[in-house]
């Protein structure tokens, strides 16, 4: 490939998704030198490692081998984007909902608990059911539960305290919001804001992994304003923002540090990709 | 656009994939629906293998 800029810029990924097609094409339509490197099958040896990269594009489906690939290059002084703060912000829910509520982000009221009877003190302060229950860390809107009772509180406490691996063990409640058959998931690059969709379901999850249809969404000042604190809250970069609608505001759910975008980039016609590429660009080179 | 020819490594029926296809990436066979990744590609030499199953910490 011929190389423009002169800048080496390599593509961090654990499979291909059409999400990552998109980065590919895009770089070759540009003409950029991107290596593709699948991080499963490197050996993270820094006395071995011999390719230097102005910038990583951390993209892996797994945020396991996403986030030691990062903290991998980011010792050899390569520039990971998103860095492993960024990820770690955005991974783990209950460190995004303390950020949030450390800058003064409206979110979702939460607590984390271990326990059955320290989950049924979290119930009173947080005003009752129902409310959700999820893993500290988790995608595609799998092992979420909406509680309504003690009774199945209690259920689902045991069933994880057994069944479930130490992760689940973590019970990071949120109070259930009322959304109207739909969520907002902003993209954010760079602390502005890129575009966005709406989630559409009658479901209460919204995943369009879970079969949410996609619309446009046009973001407006006060969305706009939240999503870029929202963003510098948990270190910027580029982002993947859920947000929820009351009557009264737009309330901050959780952000994905590599996020999916391939349904944004369908229904509102801004070329992500192209963004993205454009941003790894503008930190390689400063 | 040309495609390119390969096997289903489960049910061994013919696949055809897009020539832009790249390594690691995840199809379905039209066959037997499962989930099969691309191991390789060399010029127009495809090989294909059972896809990984889904971990918990995929995607977001
Ligand atoms: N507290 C809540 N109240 C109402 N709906 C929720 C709540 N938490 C999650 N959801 C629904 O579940 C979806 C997935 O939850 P989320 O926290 O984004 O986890 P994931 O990482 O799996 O996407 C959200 O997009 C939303 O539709
Ligand atoms: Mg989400
Ligand atoms: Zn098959």
């Amino acid at each position: 490939m011929k190389l423009k800029t002169g800048l080496k810029l390599a593509l961090l990924h654990s499979t291909i998704r059409e999400d990552e097609k998109l980065i590919i094409r895009e770089a070759e339509k540009n003409h950029l030198d991107l290596t593709i490197l699948d991080a499963r099958y490197q050996v993270f040896n820094p006395h071995s490692w011999q390719n230097y990269f102005d910038v990583i594009l951390e993209r892996c489906l797994s945020t396991t081998v996403g986030f030691q690939a990062t903290l991998f290059f980011e010792r050899l002084g390569m520039k990971v984007i998103n860095s492993s703060i960024v990820a770690n912000n955005c991974d783990n829910k209950f460190l995004t909902s303390l950020l949030l509520s450390e800058h003064k982000i409206p979110t979702i009221p939460f607590a984390l608990v271990f326990n059955e009877d320290q989950a049924k003190q979290a119930v009173k302060q947080l005003g009752g059911y129902p409310l959700v229950i999820k893993p500290v860390s988790g995608s595609w809107g799998r092992l979420l539960a909406k509680v309504n009772d003690d009774d199945s509180l209690e259920g689902i406490i045991e069933q994880k305290q057994v069944l479930g691996s130490p992760m689940q063990k973590a019970l990071y409640l949120q109070k259930y919001v009322n959304k109207p058959g739909r969520d907002i998931r902003v993209v954010v690059i760079a602390n502005q804001v890129v575009c966005a969709i709406y989630r559409e379901t009658s479901h209460w999850i919204t995943n369009t992994a879970r079969g949410a249809q996609a619309k446009n969404c046009k973001v407006d000042q006060k969305l706009s304003e939240i999503c870029v604190k929202a963003s510098s809250a948990v270190g910027g970069g580029i982002l993947g923002i859920d947000i929820f609608e009351t009557d009264k505001r737009f309330l901050v759910n959780e952000i994905n540090h590599t996020m999916e975008y391939k349904n944004v980039q369908r229904v509102t016609g801004v070329n992500v990709a192209a963004e993205i590429i454009h941003f790894c660009q503008e930190v390689a080179k400063s | 656009m040309t495609k390119l020819k390969s096997e289903c490594p489960i049910c061994a029926e013919t696949i055809s994939v897009a020539q832009n296809i790249e390594a690691s990436e995840i199809i379905q066979c039209p066959g037997c629906h499962n989930r099969i990744v691309v191991s390789s590609v060399n010029g127009d030499k495809v090989v294909l293998k059972e896809a990984p199953k889904i971990e918990e910490d995929w995607g977001q």
